[in-house]
């Protein structure tokens, strides 16, 4: 009788938090996500451009490797190229929707491969403005949705929905996301920090249509309101379906890099 | 060299060639003066300078880094080594290494127990992350049951110490000539495997070296001079480190043999705990690690029953900003004694400032470390990049 009564629990919640979840929202995610499919891999370029209250910028170049795993998170390998005491530094992340993600960092000078924890998500990478879930791939699986309405994008037919996080660890109570209809590009988000204030907002800029019918921005530019600081993703160029495999990801492969 | 480089770019398109650099001022200043000699202050400037060229996607890769150390008041600290000059390439499941390159093993952060390829250099700096290049030839072979790897080491390097009228030193002469086991001395061929892996939030790596021991025993003549004798070891070591939410648990184990010195076992167990994204994305690490080594204070590695406690602080600002402190107590006493500090910070896209102290607190118990316990220093490093 009793487990009966826990298997119903169960059910019940799973049942709440489905429908909570389900509808045009979560329709929403699937169709971001849809569009993203299919990629296989990618190779690009980026420099981050960091703007303090004053205005003054500083700035960090970096190449980013993509794979696409199926039905799990993507991986990726960042290599640093400046500032130029972290050349040749590699962060290697290989994402899940549910389970922590796998971490590792290479510090080229001892040549060392260090498992690092996952856990500090919130935190901000590289002093820029962008925390590491901010930049981490994004899966359906790590959010649950709510439609709020339909609303114009940068005169595009759009929805406005808010997610919120199921990852432990998460800096956000929750996310509202501006998409595109016609494309089911993100446009804008709205991050609300733990204590349910604006913190911050990301704004994708300047999207561009690659050969294989994939949409990507040339720049993603990130503002704090809470200490006015800024930092800018400027996007140099983007290869796809490059001769990348899986053994390319590996943490032995790390130490190769320069 | 010319020609082999063109041949390489016929090969492929996407080829990168990086030349890049480090030059480095550095002032070393001792609290006191030391056994025989009085200076206290010693300036120094290094440079590393590495060029690196690779193609088919970082899956080939040559590289040359050489390094150059002068001083002016340290004539024996004056050292010139080749990092690397290696090639390696990988192909699917294998990966091929040869020349003279550096290879790191271990977990923990108080001690390098089973970090055993690459000779330390001890002119540089006496924590041990200094290592000379090394000649291998290494094959790995990547499968989805871990990695397992192949270290043919064919020359020995030996480990340098700094003259009578340097500071951290031992206090005897140490001969320049050393004393070899083996009959091809320096020339024996030294081999290694190791197998490496991970599942989920547990990694682990497990490894035989066989050949001569990189840290030496000491004979001592009649005029007090101590000579350096190499001996053939073996030995098995153990590595392991599981990521728990915020705590890391990490295990080093070394497992040695030899005909000439007792058997021994040591081990560095300990944690990492991170309080992350604290006071405007501030990181803080808190280290506890426990120092064991079966040979008490017979040991030659400075620590037989201690534990380490110490933080670590990133700042994770613009400019990089990191503190590390951490301190050594002695069990069998409840005695601390040494304390360390190394802090940095970027000043921009080039330079860079870094600042290290080492306290070394007189133990009657370890004739290593009276010998350092003049040896107290403060020193500044700054550093430009390109």
């Amino acid at each position: 009788m009793n487990s009966i009564l826990k298997v119903t629990g169960v059910i019940l919640l799973f049942l709440t938090i489905n429908a909570f979840s389900s509808g045009k929202g979560l329709e929403v995610a699937k169709k971001i996500d849809s569009r993203e499919n299919g990629f296989i891999n990618q190779i690009a370029s980026t420099t981050m451009i960091l703007r303090n209250k004053q205005g003054q910028e500083s700035k960090r170049s970096m190449r980013i490797k993509t794979l696409e795993v199926k039905g799990d998170g993507d991986k990726t390998l960042t290599i640093f190229d400046t500032p130029r005491d972290v050349k040749g530094t590699a962060f290697l992340s290989f994402t899940h929707s549910t389970t922590p993600d796998d971490q590792w960092l290479y510090l080229p000078a001892l040549k060392r491969v260090k498992r690092i924890s996952s856990n500090n998500k919130s935190g901000p990478f590289m002093g820029s403005e962008f925390a590491y879930e901010d930049i981490s791939s994004q899966e359906v699986d790590k959010y649950t949705y709510k439609f709020l309405r339909d609303e114009k994008i940068n005169n595009i037919d759009g929805v406005v929905v808010e997610r919120y996080p199921t990852y432990k660890n998460s800096g956000y109570t929750k996310q509202i996301i501006w998409v595109d209809s016609v494309e089911w590009r993100v446009h804008k988000i709205d991050f609300y920090d733990r204590k349910s204030s604006l913190l911050k907002t990301l704004t994708y800029k300047g999207y561009k249509k690659y050969p294989n019918n994939k949409w990507r921005p040339a720049e993603m530019l990130m503002e704090n309101h809470q200490n006015n600081k800024s930092t800018s993703l400027v996007w140099d160029n983007y290869e796809f379906n490059q001769n990348i495999k899986d053994r390319d990801f590996d943490k032995n492969a790390l130490k190769r890099l320069k | 060299m010319i020609a082999l480089f063109s041949l390489f770019f016929s090969f492929t398109v996407l080829a990168n060639s990086n030349f890049s650099g480090e030059l480095a001022v550095e002032n070393r200043y001792f609290r006191e003066e030391g056994l025989k000699e009085s200076v206290q202050n010693y300036l120094s400037f290094a440079a590393s300078v590495e060029y690196s060229y690779s193609w088919d996607n970082d899956r080939k890769v040559f590289s040359f880094l050489p390094f150059i150390r002068q001083t002016d008041n340290d004539e024996e600290r004056n050292h010139f080594d080749i990092r690397e000059l290696s090639y390696v390439g990988s192909w699917d499941s294998w990966e091929f290494r040869a020349g003279i390159s550096k290879v790191y093993w271990g977990v923990v952060e108080s001690f390098h127990l089973v970090d055993i390829i690459n000779q330390v250099d001890w002119l540089e700096n006496l924590d041990g992350e200094d290592r000379l290049g090394q000649l291998m030839i290494n094959p790995t072979y990547v499968s989805d049951y871990g990695n397992l790897s192949l270290f043919i080491l064919p020359h020995f390097r030996i480990r340098e110490f700094t003259a009578e009228d340097g500071r951290l030193r031992l206090p005897f002469q140490v001969n320049k000539t050393p004393v070899y086991e083996s009959s091809k001395e320096d020339q024996h061929i030294d081999f290694a495997v190791r197998w490496s892996h991970y599942i989920d939030e547990l990694d682990w790596a497990l490894s035989f070296f066989k050949g001569t021991s990189r840290e030496p025993m000491f004979q001592i003549s009649q005029l007090g001079v101590l000579t350096p004798l190499y001996f053939q070891i073996e030995r098995v070591s153990v590595e392991g480190q599981f990521v728990f939410d915020e705590t890391i648990l990490k295990n080093e184990m070394i497992f040695e043999n030899s005909d000439i010195r007792k058997d021994y076992v040591a081990s560095v167990t300990g944690l990492e705990y991170t309080i992350s994204n604290i006071g405007g994305g501030k990181d803080i690490g808190l280290l506890a690690e426990y120092l064991f080594d079966s040979r008490d204070e017979q040991t030659t590695s400075l620590f037989w029953n201690h534990l380490f406690l110490g933080t670590r602080i990133a700042w994770n600002d613009e400019k990089g900003t990191e503190l590390l402190l951490g301190g050594f107590v002695e069990l069998d006493h409840q005695k601390l004694t040494s304390l360390r500090l190394e802090t940095k910070r970027r000043i921009n896209n080039n330079w860079k400032w870094e600042l290290e102290g080492q306290v070394f607190i007189n133990d009657t118990n370890s004739s290593i470390l009276s010998a350092l316990s003049n040896d107290d220093y403060i020193q500044m490093n700054l550093s430009y990049y390109f």
